[in-house]
């Protein structure tokens, strides 16, 4: 594979033992159930999952699609059209990737708003207030600011944040296992 | 309709999705049981099988994971909250908590700025120097000391380092990839030796790409132009298992030549380009995943340039007395391939360890030289918490160089073959001496090579954030540049001087000198990074740097009286310097970007240069002033307007050698953006708009001065 050798000359003793002793320190950790190396991709899978405990009004399923829209910046990459071939509740999801908070509209179910949009999020919150779109970001504070599910990141894995009053303000209902595995936040006055 | 999902469906939704999960874990087992029977058989392991048997330790787990067939999509919530995202050994840090002059070019950044190259992006880095020679040349440093073959500055794409071991510089036209595939592309101004090396002087700059998991689907970007003639990459991804992504990519380039304007005709330095490569990311455990990823290019350039006749040679007759072939049209050759392996491996404590190898081969061809590298790296790091307050990292770092070079009567390298070996190591550790307010980062790095023997290069940085929207640093570091191989072994010809009759020419020769050591610097920075509004921030950092041991060429004359020149460390260097940049978004839907940067340079030979004189690259080669200007609109949700100003200050003397000025220029791109669906954008670029055609740089002396031409070209991209 290679067309050469490093030779023993250049590579201490030590380094060796060093590099043996690493390989074997692997088997002394067991290996857990799965792993997601990509923070988006498990962000991605999240949202999915989500939509299975949260009800919207009915008249949002007046819809062919289901609309799972991102404002600003798109760190998903690819791992978000994956779910292009899943259902939630029977209709297909529809990615749709959005510039200007001003083309949110009824197509979005859902609106993941990217760390991108920081500088404005609490006007882009405050104008979609009322409406039945489920609000999801990972900026700090973005509960906090009016938005309804908040992910963040602890030391390895990724928890919930929601504000449930701004939920109930969007006519959406979460189901309560859901709210058992989260920490509940309220709108902070500014 | 589809109504709310009843409370059955939610426990239902909870709890599955486990199955499959606990017969790959015995086949891992398995997979250890063979690594350790390996390790058996070998009593002492070589590197190269230590590697390989990590490689198909990587590639046994993999292929065991294959058979999972888990989609994470199946998994129950309970599940997906509990997994784990692995956490990195170099430590990602925000940028607030940094302390070094950093700037991050993001993906968004690449695509709206047009560029098709990775020189090109680069430009979008305040204080960064990018100056171009010509159509495939370019001169890119921080801090000063630009030219042709600038060598304080680190460049590695995905950990893999890219500068030519024979100049210590790097050939830009050989670097690349595909642009949408790029995460971002960190800079930093600045000594970085203690983490990432020497060369590490004045900058480092680390390209880092997507992992394969986030680039699934295909994406096709095609365009063409004036002087981009014609450009096209194709980039697909796909799942090859559950836990394994790969992908796979072309790319190809056609750019027209610039402009000479001592001879009123094209610069001859057109060039085309075609490269491919892949990566593949897998997770081989909960705490184990890995990459595999190469590249293989293939460049064939044009330079019109002026050469050396030998003498001694009959045909060379007809351009005696000065024995100067002037305007060949030179073609170089430019090829190579990488392939590069990763494992990264977290602990539950929360520590982290990669272990990374590469192998790369480069070979370029011009009708001065052929020159060959082989290259072989190991490097491990691992981080951890030993105390409360601590986050400690250190690593080492194994690399073997094997170089062959074809010497032609213009340039020799002495000997022709050789094999070159470096070892380091480095620690840092970073203190919190007061918790989310005060932070000491101590560190350094021991690099053995076998010019120079040990080097030691340390650093120690102070991190205040004073509250949340103001953060302040200072550091003082040493970092050095080790010798290159031209500098140890090279004989140029720098001069044919024609004689009376009868004696034949004088030639003068430049050599490598066996006692040439290493560039060495001492810098001392401040920083402040302040955010007085959300929408508004501000970075800047004032540096100090003292140079001792710069490179110089010194005249000599041998025994017989001949002169000739001789690579040497005689001049003393400080600069000082300021780099600024503001992001200001005034409006949702416009942002402002200021990027500038001061520098300023005093040198002088020591009391040991020769008294026959000597060249040194003087740090001239870089403006006082650089700025630049970008105005990012989105128009309506399918159309945007970038502007991109920028202007660069006069320099007083270009090259090393030649040491031509340059007058100040000032640029303008344009693009214009139309998305008519999701997945389809069309634009139109304008480059270097204000002008016919301006000059940036000036090379060495066998090139001619060549200016560049303003550029539109046409792009669709495409994802499917």
């Amino acid at each position: 594979m290679f067309g050469f050798s490093l030779g023993e000359r250049h590579l201490p003793r030590g380094v060796r033992w060093l590099l043996l002793a690493l390989l074997l320190l692997l088997p002394m950790e067991p290996p857990p159930a799965l792993a997601v190396s990509s923070e988006y991709k498990l962000k991605a899978a999240l949202i999915y999952k989500l939509t299975r405990f949260v009800e919207w009004p009915r008249e949002s399923w007046q819809r062919t699609d289901f609309g799972i829209c991102i404002l600003g910046r798109d760190d998903f990459g690819s791992a978000l059209d994956a779910l292009e071939s899943r259902n939630v509740h029977g209709l297909p999801i529809r990615i749709r990737r959005l510039v200007q908070s001003d083309a949110v509209d009824s197509s979005c179910q859902i609106l993941f708003v990217s760390e991108s949009k920081r500088p404005f999020l609490r006007s882009i919150l405050t104008s979609l207030e009322g409406q039945p779109i489920l609000t999801i970001g990972d900026l700090d504070g973005f509960a906090e600011k009016g938005g309804i599910i908040e992910f963040v990141r602890g030391r390895q894995r990724i928890g919930f944040r929601i504000n449930l009053q701004q939920a109930n303000r969007a006519g959406l209902k979460i189901a309560a296992p859901l709210l058992e595995l989260s920490t509940i936040v309220e709108t902070e006055r500014t | 309709m589809p109504g709310y999902p009843g409370v059955a469906e939610i426990n239902e939704g909870l709890r599955t999705g486990r199955e499959g999960v606990r017969a790959p874990i015995h086949a891992i087992e398995v997979c250890y049981g063979i690594a350790a029977e390996y390790s058996k058989m070998k009593n002492i392991l070589k590197t190269m099988e230590q590697t390989a048997l990590a490689v198909s330790l990587l590639a046994c787990a993999g292929s065991v994971w294959a058979q999972g067939k888990l989609d994470i999509l199946d998994l129950s919530l309970e599940d997906l909250l509990g997994l784990e995202v692995s956490s990195a050994a170099r430590k990602e840090q925000s940028l607030k908590e940094t302390a070094a002059s950093v700037f991050v070019i993001t993906r968004e950044d690449i695509r709206r700025s047009g560029v098709t190259r990775i020189p090109e992006a680069l430009r979008l880095a305040p204080g960064v120097q990018v100056s171009r020679i010509d159509a495939n040349k370019w001169a890119i440093s921080s801090r000063g000391f630009n030219n042709q073959f600038a060598n304080m500055l680190l460049v590695m794409i995905d950990g893999r380092t890219v500068y030519s071991p024979t100049i210590s510089g790097v050939y830009w036209d050989a670097q690349d990839t595909m642009l949408e595939d790029i995460d971002r592309i960190e800079v930093i101004r600045g000594p970085g030796a203690t983490l990432w090396g020497a060369n590490a002087v004045n900058g480092v700059i680390n390209i880092i790409t997507r992992n394969a998991a986030e680039t699934q689907g295909g994406v096709l970007v095609a365009g063409a132009g004036n002087e981009e003639s014609g450009y096209g990459s194709l980039r697909y991804g796909g799942q090859l298992s559950t836990n394994v992504a790969g992908r796979v990519y072309l790319k190809y380039n056609d750019i027209d030549a610039s402009w000479n304007p001592q001879f009123k005709r094209d610069a001859g330095d057109q060039w085309q380009s075609l490269r491919g490569g892949f990566r593949v990311d897998g997770d081989a455990t909960a705490r184990d995943s890995w990459t595999l990823q190469g590249d293989a290019y293939r460049s064939d350039e044009h330079q019109l340039a002026n050469y050396w006749a030998d003498p001694g040679d009959p045909a060379s007759a007809p351009y005696a007395p000065w024995y100067v072939i002037p305007l060949v049209e030179d073609a170089v050759d430019s090829r190579g391939w990488n392939l590069l392996g990763r494992w990264e491996h977290s602990f539950s404590s929360g520590s982290a360890f990669t272990l990374q190898a590469y192998y790369d081969h480069t070979r370029r061809t011009e009708a001065f030289s052929t020159q060959e590298h082989d290259t072989l790296d190991l490097d491990f790091q691992h981080r951890f918490q030993p105390l409360e307050g601590h986050d400690l990292v250190w690593g080492f770092n194994l690399r073997h160089i094997r170089d062959d070079f074809d010497n032609t009567f213009m340039a020799s390298i002495i000997p022709d073959h050789q094999d070159f070996s470096l070892y380091s190591l480095f620690v840092q550790d970073e203190i919190e001496l007061m918790p989310n307010r005060l932070r000491l980062v101590l560190g350094s790095k021991f690099e053995h090579n076998e010019y120079t023997g040990l080097e030691v290069q340390p650093t120690a940085r102070l991190l205040w954030m004073a509250n949340e929207r103001t953060t302040v640093w200072t550091s003082v570091s040493r970092a050095v540049r080790t010798p290159s191989r031209a500098e140890r072994s090279a004989a140029i010809v720098f001069l044919i001087q024609p004689m009376p009759e009868p004696y034949p020419p004088l030639l003068v020769y430049g050599y490598g000198n066996d006692d040439f050591h290493s560039e060495e610097l001492l810098a001392y920075e401040l920083g402040l990074r302040y955010q007085p509004r959300d929408n508004l921030s501000l970075d800047l950092s004032l540096y100090y740097h003292d140079y001792d041991e710069l490179e110089t060429l010194e005249l000599h004359q041998d025994p017989a009286g001949i002169p000739y020149l001789a690579f040497d460390n005689n001049l003393l260097a400080d600069s000082q310097g300021a780099e600024l940049s503001v992001d200001w978004q005034p409006l949702e839907w416009w942002r402002l970007q200021l990027g500038y940067s001061y520098y300023r340079i005093s040198s002088e030979l020591s009391a040991s240069s020769s008294p026959l004189g000597a060249i040194a690259p003087n740090g001239l080669s870089t403006p006082s002033h650089q700025y630049s200007l970008r105005s990012l609109m989105d128009l309506g949700n399918d159309l945007s307007l970038d502007l991109w100003l920028y202007h660069a200050g006069e320099i007083a003397q270009s090259g090393y050698i030649s040491g031509q000025p340059v007058p100040a220029y000032t640029g303008l791109n344009l693009r214009l953006a139309w998305r008519p669906r999701d997945n389809l954008e069309l634009s139109l670029i304008g480059r270097d708009l204000l002008d016919d055609h301006h000059l940036e740089f000036v090379g060495e002396s066998y090139l001619m001065p060549t200016e560049i031409e303003r550029s539109i070209h046409a792009q669709v991209h495409l994802h499917f």
